[in-house]
């Protein structure tokens, strides 16, 4: 008896995707010559389809002068400020703000102007009036009054990381939602979200207060508490999340965590879609470390480690059982 | 990605396009012969080609290649075209071919073909299969794609990729010669 072929093994057999078995179980139904002859015709059709593009000629210069001009279009309009650009351009609308306050004696409601400083696509580091340094995360902004050498306080909306200079008689104080932060000299992150706050100290010591219960906690260094605002309560752990701080050092790890984990966090940190291609891959761990790297050598990384394929697809990057 | 690729992005970056234009010169060209064998269409080929190459620009300073340029842009190709496949099939509401669809062509087109007639003769073949066969047809021949993968990016079943391969490959044999050599014994 002859085996079976299906068209799909056929056609595979042609592209060479075959497995050695499929190959052998080929080379046996070849050997009839009725199929040989089957398959000599598709192979020619396939053969001769393959010749089609071969009919045509790009021409290369107008499709670059084409390109060329595609380009200034769809740039002109808008020219994206870089961050740089944008801190100044935001500084100047501030001192025009400010001398409207000015002329308008506005003053005496508030005796500076409000200064604000967002980040939208990219991190920015800004220097304080007070010399302090603030990283500020994607989607951030923070806002404080030119005043701030005397007074030190700031609004946070976001994520940001705080290098704050000792100054015992102004303390440093940041509010976001209902939490206050206050410093003498440290260095930590504050990350607001809805209804909740994070903060991780590096170095140095903060109190963290909310305002509904009123209640203070004392964090030092290495430690991490996060406000509950909805119900007022903080938790405090000893347990220092190194990756917490990623976004500002590039340098996270995992430890035995889920692939699913894994991949939640890549998407996170580098703002591309990392995906599991199958469920079931969420159940490997991994551990390892990074220290500024980019997601592709991260990702090759996890794949030699378990052994892993990578697939990259509309815009998502898949990780694949070997096949 | 290599020093080459690198370097090409961070002059682009640098707002010299000059090592990007010498790249896009070299690889245009197979880009757009590739994306023709998916599209049949001149226009339509060089259009995604081109795509890719603008997206590029715009947006060297952020995309993340890890591997190759080349490899990005063929994927970034593959992607446009099977879209533009999936939109023209769902455009035209034609059914998949059936059995006595084929039996009434045979012998329609039969002429003795020139080599270099050939080409033409095979482009109308694929071009006057009905879309969701063509469709079929062009991912399978050429892209990477298998059945189950064709079958899943066309939300149809595997067993109607091999019925509609067996149906293109037997018409466009039809044009190539008419010996009448129909498939059938791969027909489900």
């Amino acid at each position: 008896m002859e085996p079976k072929i299906s068209l799909e093994l056929l056609i595979s057999y042609l592209k060479k995707q075959s497995t050695p078995e499929e190959i052998s179980l080929m080379q046996d139904w070849l050997k009839d010559s009725s199929n040989a002859k089957i398959f000599e015709h598709i192979s020619q059709v396939w053969d001769e389809c393959g010749r089609l593009p071969d009919e045509i000629e790009p021409k290369v210069d107008a499709a670059w002068q084409h390109l060329t001009r595609k380009h200034l279009q769809q740039n002109r309009p808008v020219k994206k400020l870089r961050p740089v650009w944008m801190a100044a351009s935001s500084v100047i609308l501030l001192v025009g703000i400010y001398t409207f306050v000015k002329m308008f004696n506005v003053t005496d409601i508030y005796n500076a102007a409000l200064i604000t400083a967002i980040a939208n696509d990219s991190i920015i580091n800004i220097t304080l009036p007070d010399q302090s340094t603030v990283s500020l995360n994607r989607n951030s902004q923070i806002s404080y009054r030119t005043d701030f050498k005397t007074d030190r306080k700031l609004v946070l909306k976001g994520e940001a990381f705080f290098e704050v200079t000792p100054d015992k008689e102004h303390p440093f104080e940041i509010s976001s939602n209902q939490t206050v932060i206050n410093v003498v000299g440290t260095s930590f992150n504050v990350k607001q979200k809805q209804g909740s706050t994070e903060v991780i100290v590096k170095t140095g010591k903060v109190t963290v207060t909310e305002k509904i219960k009123n209640t203070s906690i004392m964090l030092n260094m290495g430690e991490y508490a996060v406000v509950n605002e909805n119900e007022g309560s903080i938790n405090k752990t000893a347990n220092f999340d190194i990756n917490g701080l990623a976004w500002k050092t590039e340098i996270f790890e995992f430890n035995e965590m889920k692939l699913g984990n894994v991949v939640n966090f890549l998407t996170d940190h580098y703002k591309i879609s990392v995906k599991l291609g199958d469920p079931d891959l969420n159940k490997l761990t991994i551990t390892a470390s990074f220290d500024h790297q980019g997601l592709g050598e991260v990702l090759d990384a996890i794949c030699l480690t378990l052994g892993l394929d990578m697939k990259y697809s509309s815009n998502t990057y898949y990780l694949k059982t070997k096949k | 990605m290599s020093y080459n690729d690198q370097h090409i992005l961070i002059e682009l970056n640098n707002n010299n396009p000059k090592p990007f234009e010498e790249y896009f010169r070299q690889v245009f060209p197979e880009l757009v012969k590739y994306a023709y064998s998916l599209t049949l269409s001149k226009e339509t080929a060089e259009e995604i080609a081109q795509d890719a190459f603008i997206y590029i620009w715009n947006n060297c300073s952020k995309i993340i290649i890890t591997g190759s340029l080349k490899a990005y842009l063929i994927t970034t190709v593959k992607h446009a075209c099977i879209n533009h496949l999936k939109t023209k099939a769902r455009k035209n509401f034609t059914k998949y071919v059936s059995e006595s669809d084929l039996n009434s062509l045979s012998g329609l087109y039969y002429q003795p073909i020139e080599a270099n007639e050939l080409r033409k003769h095979i482009k109308k073949a694929i071009q006057s299969l009905p879309d969701r066969c063509q469709t079929v047809f062009l991912l399978s021949r050429f892209t990477d794609m298998t059945y189950p993968q064709i079958a899943a990016e066309l939300d149809i079943s595997v067993k109607t990729v091999e019925a509609q391969m067996s149906i293109a490959l037997s018409r466009i044999r039809k044009y190539i010669d008419d010996r009448g050599m129909l498939f059938y014994c791969f027909m489900i």
